[in-house]
């Protein structure tokens, strides 16, 4: 009963009204009445609205929803021998032309040539829907589930005399072509990134792992986005706590929009205040699979090529795919290498300024005195000196991200000769502090994540405080917080810091140094857990054994 | 009460730094006070004594493993002492804490900063031990195993470098004045094995209460093992005289900044 009256009085508010007139009721030029109800109100109204059996009202109802957006076409049309009213509905530019084109060959002309002649108005709807051949074909009863298809690229087709609405999939907006990241590049890898396509980001991630047991959830968040956001694991790998955990903390999610990825990554952040990420992000393919290989889950996001994954650990943001792919002797040493540049990009330029203030015996008397002599005349305390260079050198780094790319260059040179070179020569500056600064930027560009490397940066600043503050000692309690933090931190349960705290033995073949690959028989302790068991044991390639060789009298041939 | 969960492993490095850092930060001062060359031996006796007190306090402890001293005290004294016992407990963690911190201190002010207020340097470190007691057990035990081999690498380093400049010679004579003031310089380390208590706090969190007894012998035999290595160091590079003043190495100020965490931890824990 209830959506009969809800129909009713839809049309009634169709009807002209001559009281509301009377109340000086306002036309726009569309000629459509003007709406004071707010955005939930109108998204409250739109949800509860069921199509009716009267094309003109559905289609009158849909532009009124629309406002006649000019997006949206309408084809109107006769179909069928009886010359059923019929309508094509779809927006412009997210569609596939041909395929649009195609479906409206089918209702206006091949209805007529099929010879389904006695066909009834009511059964057209039907008969067209049997007969149709597009990649997906789904159905719309109400108002919303339309609207749904439609904004999603899906062409809806309604015809007179039935409440319902047929959704073919005619998908086909333009999308960037497959790229290598600019922020994440390797030496040895795949070239691919993802792109701000869902399906297309998805399907990279099929094309890797081909196992049906990858699966792939979805849900729209934003109540005005409705962004598709989904998520993908290996079933029966991705520990099931973990997995409820992602569920429930994006239906948690109430928000009106999710423009991008950052956004869900803040919803889902297991320690909001803390400088480090619990979750990890990156546009590369190869990542993301590999970690949904260890029993994570990656979380996808319409509209923005960074996938996030989770859960995170804080050796994960410093390990790059170039660690796997080159032989292991060099990605243990590559890994150690950035290790300790992550090590020297926090704590450096703060080690500086207290063994300066605070413990100048700590440094031999030579280079005491080479320090000392350049220093003479510069007018500002190291810790001024130290802090006016990583400034610059911030702002110079913020600089070359947002100018356009000929001009980079051009603010490079600016900052490394005329600032690095004019402030010594002017003496405003010492050669040693621009040496830590130089060396210090050097390092923090080693770290394979931004969002490592971003934190590494906060941090610096607080260690140059603290080490001008209160010498060693402010280092070390800077070390401590920074380390209490760490091993505080969770992601989605999993300890951060794991395998060095909680110390896993057996995880320290892919932390540190990286094993090679036919030692790596078990998957990450605590992630796979499930199924540790990655590969056959010791598959290392040996030449044949004596006992094994050929037979008498084929050796030497 | 104990959700939270340490591995035997994890007591196994907080008593081991615990005592480590304590021990070798100012024992060769004291000990070497009175038995002078011998206080290796001294260190290498007191590590049975120690080792007997780390047992009964241990096996206590082990024998109620869901509960800790407060609750089965009662369980053992009855009412009313048994509440009166762990105040006791409660003035010793704190006196433990407190001459740990003090100690501290004294060395980071006499060998780093001279002019820096005490108060700045002990407050620093009393902000990191409230903000891991803070944390929890659990990330106290995740701390420890980061620690772990930094500690190691350190205490490592101090052994290996001033080895260099090692003359053995000055260990003689052996037992000059026989076994009395090696018997009285043993008596500080023995007592310090008083931190051992934070044991009965510690071993309802271990995931295997059977198995905390095990690490803390471990724990004190390593780290006896480290005093004596160590003494014997000190007293061949710098000669027993000069072992009166606390050494002021980079290794103090890491080794320290632990071994009042346990500690604290118990003493929040009440």
């Amino acid at each position: 009963m209830k959506p009969l009256s809800i129909i009713l009085n839809k049309l009634l508010s169709l009807l002209p009204r001559k009281s509301k007139k009377n109340n000086g009721e306002k036309k726009d030029k569309k000629g459509l009445a003007v709406d004071y109800r707010d955005i939930s109100q109108r998204e409250a109204d739109f949800k509860k609205t069921p199509l009716g059996a009267s094309l003109e009202n559905n289609i009158r109802i849909l532009e009124e929803l629309t406002g006649g957006s000019f997006d949206l076409n309408i084809k109107r049309s006769l179909s069928g021998p009886k010359e059923v009213d019929s309508a094509v509905v779809y927006f412009d530019g997210m569609v596939e032309k041909v395929a649009v084109e195609e479906l409206l060959r089918i209702v206006k002309i091949d209805t007529f040539k099929t010879g389904i002649g006695g066909v009834k108005k009511n059964e057209i709807y039907e008969t067209v829907k049997r007969r149709l051949i597009t990649k997906d074909l789904k159905e719309a009863e109400d108002l919303e589930s339309l609207y749904e298809g439609i904004s999603l690229g899906d062409t809806a087709l309604l015809f007179d005399g039935t409440a319902k609405a047929i959704l073919c999939e005619t998908k086909g907006w333009d999308y960037r072509s497959i790229m290598e990241p600019e922020a994440e590049t390797t030496i040895r890898g795949p070239r691919e990134g993802f792109i701000e396509n869902i399906r297309v980001n998805t399907s990279l991630i099929r094309r890797r792992i081909r196992s049906p047991n990858l699966w792939i959830e979805s849900i729209n968040i934003g109540s005005l986005s409705k962004t598709e956001v989904a998520y993908a694991y290996i079933k029966g790998l991705a520990g099931e706590e973990i997995l409820e955990e992602v569920r429930s903390r994006l239906e948690r999610i109430d928000i009106d929009s999710v423009l991008e990825s950052g956004v869900i990554e803040e919803f889902i952040h297991d320690a909001p205040y803390s400088l480090f990420p619990t979750i990890f992000r990156t546009e590369r393919p190869d990542i993301i699979a590999s970690g949904i290989l260890e029993g994570r889950v990656a979380i996808f996001t319409s509209g923005t090529p960074i996938v996030l994954m989770v859960p995170a650990d804080f050796a994960m943001f410093l390990h790059a795919p170039d660690d796997y792919n080159e032989l292991f002797p060099i990605g243990t040493f590559i890994r150690i290498l950035r290790l300790a540049a992550f090590l020297f990009s926090i704590f450096l330029p703060g080690l500086y300024v207290s063994v300066i203030n605070f413990h100048p015996e700590l440094i031999p008397t030579s280079l005491l005195l080479t320090i000392q002599t350049t220093r003479e005349g510069v007018p500002f305390p190291v810790l001024g000196e130290i802090l006016l260079m990583e400034l610059a050198f911030e702002f110079l780094r913020e600089a070359g991200l947002r100018l356009p790319k000929a001009i980079g260059p051009a603010i490079s040179i600016v900052g490394a000769l005329i600032l690095g070179e004019a402030a010594i020569r002017a003496g405003i500056v010492s050669p040693g502090v621009v040496i830590i600064v130089a060396f210090t930027a050097i390092a923090s560009f080693t770290a394979p994540t931004f969002s490592i490397a971003i934190s590494a940066r906060i941090l610096r600043f607080f260690m140059i405080i603290l080490g001008g503050a209160f010498g060693l000692l402010g280092i070390q309690l800077g070390f401590l917080l920074m380390l209490i933090n760490l091993v505080s931190l969770r992601s989605f349960g999993y300890p951060y810091m794991a395998p060095y705290g909680p110390f896993i033995l057996q995880d320290m073949k892919d932390n540190i140094i990286r094993a090679p690959w036919w030692l790596q028989g078990l998957r990450p302790k605590l992630l796979g857990f499930r199924e540790p068991r990655r590969q056959r044991p010791s598959q290392q390639a040996r030449p044949r054994k004596s006992s094994q060789s050929p037979k008498k009298g084929t050796e030497g041939r | 009460m104990f959700t939270e969960k340490i591995a035997p492993r994890q007591l196994f490095i907080l008593f081991f730094i615990m005592r480590t850092s304590i021990v070798i930060s100012f024992l060769p001062v004291l000990t070497s006070a009175a038995a002078n060359e011998d206080a290796w031996i001294a260190a290498m006796i007191a590590f049975f004594p120690s080792a007997a007190i780390v047992y009964i306090i241990g096996r206590l402890a082990v024998a109620f493993p869901e509960k800790s001293i407060v609750q089965y005290s009662q369980d053992l004294l009855g009412g009313f002492w048994g509440r009166l016992l762990p105040l006791f407990y409660l003035g010793l963690f704190l006196f433990i804490a407190g001459t740990d911190l003090r100690v501290y201190g004294e060395v980071i002010k006499v060998g780093f900063l001279p002019e820096t207020p005490l108060p700045v340097i002990m407050g620093s470190i009393v902000l990191a031990a409230a903000m891991v007691v803070n944390a929890g057990v659990e990330p106290m035990g995740r701390a420890a195993d980061v620690i772990f081999p930094i500690f190691l690498l350190m205490i490592l380093g101090t052994i290996l470098f001033p080895l260099i400049h090692a003359d053995f010679s000055n260990l003689q004579p052996v037992l000059a004045e026989g076994w009395s003031p090696v018997m009285i310089a043993s008596i500080t380390p023995i007592s310090i094995t008083a931190q051992y208590a934070s044991l009965t706090m510690l071993v309802p969190s271990v995931t295997e209460p059977k198995k905390a007894l095990e690490a803390a012998l471990l724990s004190i035999l390593l780290s006896s093992i480290v005093l004596v290595v160590v003494t014997v160091v000190v007293i061949s590079v710098i000669g027993a005289w000069a072992d009166r003043v606390p050494l002021p190495t980079v290794i103090d100020v890491l080794q320290f900044f632990y071994s009042r965490i346990p500690v604290l931890q118990d003493y929040f824990n009440w």
